[in-house]
């Protein structure tokens, strides 16, 4: 085994070039447009601009219909921070702006310079015939130009049964078509054939890395505080990167400013609390929400000895300020802490959570360009420790982020909406290493090497509103990734044997991978009520997540890629025909697509992926394709609404060195996934829901033959996930009882049984001896939960 | 952390709502029956064993008949050689063949016309200081498990198996150490029980018997990837575990140290 141990000089100065030509190439673009956009003007226009906030809370409300009445297509929609800007010929005209929930406002603006109109919209009193559903325009589904984007409205999720009275917004995703949960114990998410990593889980603009509570069984959001949740399955927008199958936008409520408020819940495991008000009335506010379980308060109760000097909880505090500097600046600073604990006596220990931080600045530099600017800090990490007869020892690890990001969003005219900007990432990743506690442990430390590397992204994308009946979304998104030193990085053969190693020093750059990332989708409106449209994505991801179990661990490690683990790219391909009903009433989709996988990633019989130094001997590598039909039908208005959701789909991979290199069907495939979602205001107080969902099981591999050695009985297995466990489905059900007084504070109560006629869905099958007759092998299935109900008390004053 | 999220599920569902198991009918494929060998060579004066046998579909009931009538040659690297003798069916031992600390050892077997070969190391002999008990505070309280005594020498690529006997009856555990996180250190090996349904705590006067063998890289490999793949879908897929038999056999060869050590419980 020969090594060879090399130093390389100037490559940072080579890569630091490379990084900034891209970028300048990409302002220089940026700027050709503009430049050709701005010569198009010929007769005067101005610019009507401004920020459409909630009148009551002073919340800012994303996604809020703003138009100009008399000037066809003169319309656009309120942005994240709730920014608008209209351009239009000099004259007199009426701004309407409209936001379900709130009454409708209409202002009169006479236009012969750029005018600046903010918008402070009012409540609209609870009308019983127009139950409030959506955030979004009511053809929305026609006319937007992305595809395979949905948004999740928080009001719609707060009323659905779920799990132990738990709201949680991971799970509601699953209900959309295109987006499997993985299954009961688990908070993780397929999107379209992806793996559960390939999801990008925004909260705030920070990515969270590990988005579940206890194991999987529930999700870090605490959904009382969020504004808005939006998820991109199909065409991803050109200002986002980093993963491959979809983005999980969550957006935070910032803090009423205008008075105080408190609101919480009492649950059977947890409770939550939230306190928001004005700092300054009408400039600045602050929100601070926390939820904490305390299913291990009974077991201090127990009579078990064990039992009592165990932990079990988890917590989530979110805590917000912001400050609004002027009309044209804002400041924002949010954090996110939360982490789960889980300990027995004082011999085993282990706990681990994320914390995020952000500081983002508004800037409206002129009325026709809005400008965000953020840092983000991002991390994960865990701890165990075991002191147990001589065993003494911690292992931690952790993943860090340091994000400097910059968004600009122009807007020249009615027809175009300019967005560019850069992206910086520095990752740091920490592996799990043992720490003998003492010099008599009888385990060693190690040393894994730690990881840095260096994420940056340029992008430019243009929303075109070419004409009346085709919209056109076309942007270029560049990428790069560098794996840093210090380190030593090792290269291996087939087998996983190591032939080559090179050392790197601090700051020097090991590998750069540069991938160019086109996305676009077209619509064509045919009539106002029908559409169809067509999408091309192409996305790289430069982490992977070491996940060896079905039900995802919170020791998975994250790896950056390297000489030898290629950056993951995919390519989507997404036809779909939208048809709304009944004006606007019934909305119905459907939508194919087909997506292409390169450089991804399995593993070696019985890789170990924790404190390994060789963690990649471990990997193999190969492609993965997908490919799927989703079908949507939606009744939006009215005392009963609800929806259904069916997807047809296959994802598999072909690895070298699985299966023989022949196709198999990942362990993500759910050939039928079925989602039928129905609400009904039975009275002004009592609201009824229901969910049942149906999947085809999980692939699974079992055995074809037994054999005995030492013994024993042991199984012999051929193709890899060739069959199926045995379908899941369930039906939850719910009631939810809201009095609200005359001075504004509301109180409920939501019952819920999940898992109404208590089906045993498999969470495992093992293949065992039969008790009765140990000659026999049987096959046993393991589920998690039966029927379940719960009671939740909900609070708002 | 299967245990784990079984744990979670308990305590967050309560006791009334715990997880639950049923037995299910379900279709399996069948498959060409393959030869299965079990091979074995130590430096003690007992023989050196090859049992041959083949894989049966999982719906029959566990009998496996021994494989007659084939060749089984085991030599070292020190020029010696033996065809083994086949004693009873499919059983076949080698009557004057030692296994010798150090040397390299060929298993060829050769049935209908196919020939499997696998070759194994026998290590140095690492010494077995002792055999004693430990107690370790449980579940139950305080709980004495049969603990292996002995000092890993300094330098990775030592591998230990224990095969615990409680009574003279075996575990059907497994427990493996690689010396990778203890080189060189003074090691306390815990026996703990496992999930098999033969142990149970131990009791004044029963008699506990390990033996404690020192084997190669390839062994250590092949019986963590075997216990691995325990039927259980919720776990990484499961696999076949890497033989160092050629030509598709299941099973193993191989060659190792090997030493007991009884202890009665007063």
């Amino acid at each position: 085994m020969k090594l060879s141990v090399r130093v390389i000089p100037g490559s940072t100065r080579t890569h630091i070039i490379k990084l900034l030509t891209n970028m300048l190439k990409f302002r220089l673009l940026a700027i050709l447009l503009i430049i050709g956009m701005a010569a198009q003007a010929q007769t005067k226009k101005f610019t009507v601009s401004g920020t459409v906030k909630a009148k009551s809370s002073g919340e800012t409300l994303i996604g809020a219909i703003v138009k100009i009445n008399e000037v066809q297509g003169a319309g656009t929609v309120s942005n994240e921070y709730g920014f608008y800007s209209i351009t239009v010929p000099e004259g007199t005209y009426t701004l309407s702006v409209s936001y379900l929930g709130y009454q409708s406002s209409e202002y009169k603006i006479t236009l012969n310079q750029n005018t600046t109109q903010n918008v402070a919209m009012a409540d609209e009193g609870q009308k019983l015939d127009e139950v409030v559903i959506k955030s979004e325009r009511d053809d929305a589904n026609v006319t937007r130009s992305e595809m395979g984007m949905m948004k999740l409205d928080i009001k719609t999720a707060n009323k659905l049964p779920v799990i132990m009275g738990e709201k949680d917004i991971l799970k509601t995703m699953s209900l959309m078509p295109g987006i499997a949960s993985a299954g009961d114990g688990n908070s993780g998410f397929y999107v379209r054939g992806g793996g559960p990593d390939q999801n990008l889980i925004l909260l705030d603009e920070a990515p969270v890395y590990n988005a579940s509570h206890l194991l999987g069984f529930f999700s870090t959001f605490n959904s009382d505080a969020i504004k808005d949740v939006t998820v991109y399955k199909g065409s991803i927008p050109a200002e986002f990167g980093g993963r491959v199958s979809s983005v999980l936008d969550i957006q935070m409520n910032e803090g009423n400013n205008q008075d105080y408020h408190v609101s919480g819940g009492i649950g059977l495991i947890s409770s939550k609390l939230n306190v928001e008000g004005p700092i300054q009335k009408g400039k600045s506010s602050f929100l601070v929400t926390g939820r904490r379980t305390y299913a291990d308060v009974f077991l201090g109760l127990s009579n078990d000895e064990s039992l009592k000097g165990s932990q079990l909880y988890f917590y989530d505090l979110n805590a917000k300020v912001n400050y609004s500097i002027n009309d044209k600046n804002r400041i924002y600073l949010s954090g996110y802490f939360g982490k789960d604990v889980l300990g027995f006596n004082n011999i085993f220990g282990f706990d681990w959570g994320n914390t995020t931080g952000t500081a983002r600045w508004n800037h409206i530099v002129n009325s026709k360009l809005f400008s965000n600017t953020s840092l983000i800090y991002s991390d994960y990490r865990y701890n165990i420790g075991i002191t147990n007869a001589g065993f003494d020892f911690d292992i931690k690890s952790k993943i860090q982020d340091w994000n400097l990001k910059q968004e600009f969003t122009y807007y020249p005219s009615t027809k175009h909406t300019v967005k560019f900007g850069f992206n910086s990432i520095y990752h740091t990743i920490e592996p799990g290493n043992i720490q003998a506690k003492s010099a008599e442990s009888q385990i060693n430390s190690t040393n894994v090497e730690s990881r840095y590397a260096w994420e940056n992204a340029v992008f430019v994308s243009d929303d075109w509103k070419v004409s009346d009946k085709l919209h056109l979304s076309y942007g270029l998104r560049v990428s790069s990734f560098s794996l840093l030193g210090q380190g030593t990085f090792y290269v291996f053969d087939k087998d996983g044997n190591t032939i080559d190693s090179n050392v790197y020093a601090s700051g020097e750059f090991a590998k750069t991978y540069f991938n160019p990332e086109p996305r676009m989708s077209i619509n064509y409106i045919i009539n106002p009520k029908t559409s169809i449209k067509a999408g091309y994505t192409r996305g790289a991801q430069y982490l992977h997540l070491m996940s060896n179990s079905n039900t995802g661990n919170p020791t998975d490690l994250w790896i950056p890629s390297s000489e030898i683990v290629k950056p993951q790219v995919v390519d989507q391909y997404s036809l779909g025909f939208y048809r709304n009903f009944k004006d606007n009433n019934y909305e119905f989709s459907a939508e194919v697509y087909y997506k292409d996988m390169q450089n991804q990633i399995d593993y070696r019989n019985g890789a170990q992926l924790n404190v390994n130094t060789k963690i990649e001997s471990e990997l193999l590598f190969g492609v993965g394709r997908a490919y799927g039909l989703e079908l949507f039908f939606k009744k939006k208005y009215g005392r009963f609404n609800g929806w259904v959701g069916y997807t047809l789909s296959r994802t598999e991979r072909k690895i070298d060195g699985i299966n023989n290199g022949d196709w198999y069907v990942s362990r993500y495939d759910r050939t039928h996934d079925v989602s039928v979602v129905g609400m009904y205001d039975l009275t002004k107080r009592w609201t009824l829901s229901a969910i049942w969902v149906y999947n085809t099981g999980n692939a699974v591999t079992y055995p074809a033959a037994k054999y005995e050695l030492d013994g024993e009985t042991y199984f012999y297995y051929s193709d890899r996930n060739a069959s199926r466990m045995p379908a899941y489905h369930r039906l939850d059900i719910g009631a939810t009882y809201t009095k609200i007084t005359k001075r504004g504070r509301e109180s409920s109560w939501a019952f819920s049984v999940y898992n109404a006629y208590n089906r045993y869905n498999p969470f495992s099958i093992a293949f065992q001896q039969n008790e009765v007759n140990p000659q026999q092998t049987q096959a046993v299935q393991t589920s998690l939960f039966g029927i379940v109900p719960s009671i939740t008390y909900n609070f708002k004053f | 952390m299967k245990q784990l999220t079984y744990l979670a599920a308990i305590i967050i569902t309560g006791i009334s709502f715990a997880s639950c198991t049923k037995v299910i009918d379900v279709n399996l494929d069948k498959t060409e029956p393959k030869i299965v060998i079990e091979g074995n060579l130590t430096d003690t004066a007992g023989p050196g064993m090859v049992k041959i046998t083949r894989t049966i579909d999982i719906d029959k009931n566990n009998n496996f008949p021994g494989v007659r009538g084939a060749t089984v040659i085991i030599k070292d690297d020190a020029g010696n050689e033996e065809v083994l003798t086949e004693t009873e069916a499919g059983v076949y031992k080698t009557m004057t063949l030692r296994g010798v600390e150090g040397r390299t050892y060929t298993l060829t077997v050769s049935i209908d016309g196919t020939t499997y070969t696998a070759v194994s190391h026998m290590p140095m002999k690492v010494a077995y200081d002792s055999l004693g008990l430990k107690e370790v505070r449980g579940f139950d309280g305080l709980v004495p498990y049969p603990t292996v005594f002995y000092r890993d020498p300094v330098g990775i690529g030592n591998y230990y198996r224990a095969v615990r006997y409680v009574n003279n009856i075996p575990d059907g555990e497994l427990y493996v150490e690689s010396d990778e996180f203890i080189d060189g250190k003074n090691r306390e090996a815990i026996l703990f029980n496992g999930d098999s349904e033969e142990e149970r705590v131990l009791q004044p006067g029963d008699v506990v018997t390990v033996e404690m063998q020192c084997i190669d890289k390839q062994m250590y490999e092949y019986l963590v990837e075997r216990e691995e793949a325990d039927g259980n879908s919720q776990a990484a897929a499961p696999a076949n575990p890497t033989s160092n038999i050629s030509n598709g056999a299941i099973g193993y060869f191989s060659a190792h140290t090997s030493e007991t050590k009884v202890l009665a419980l007063p």
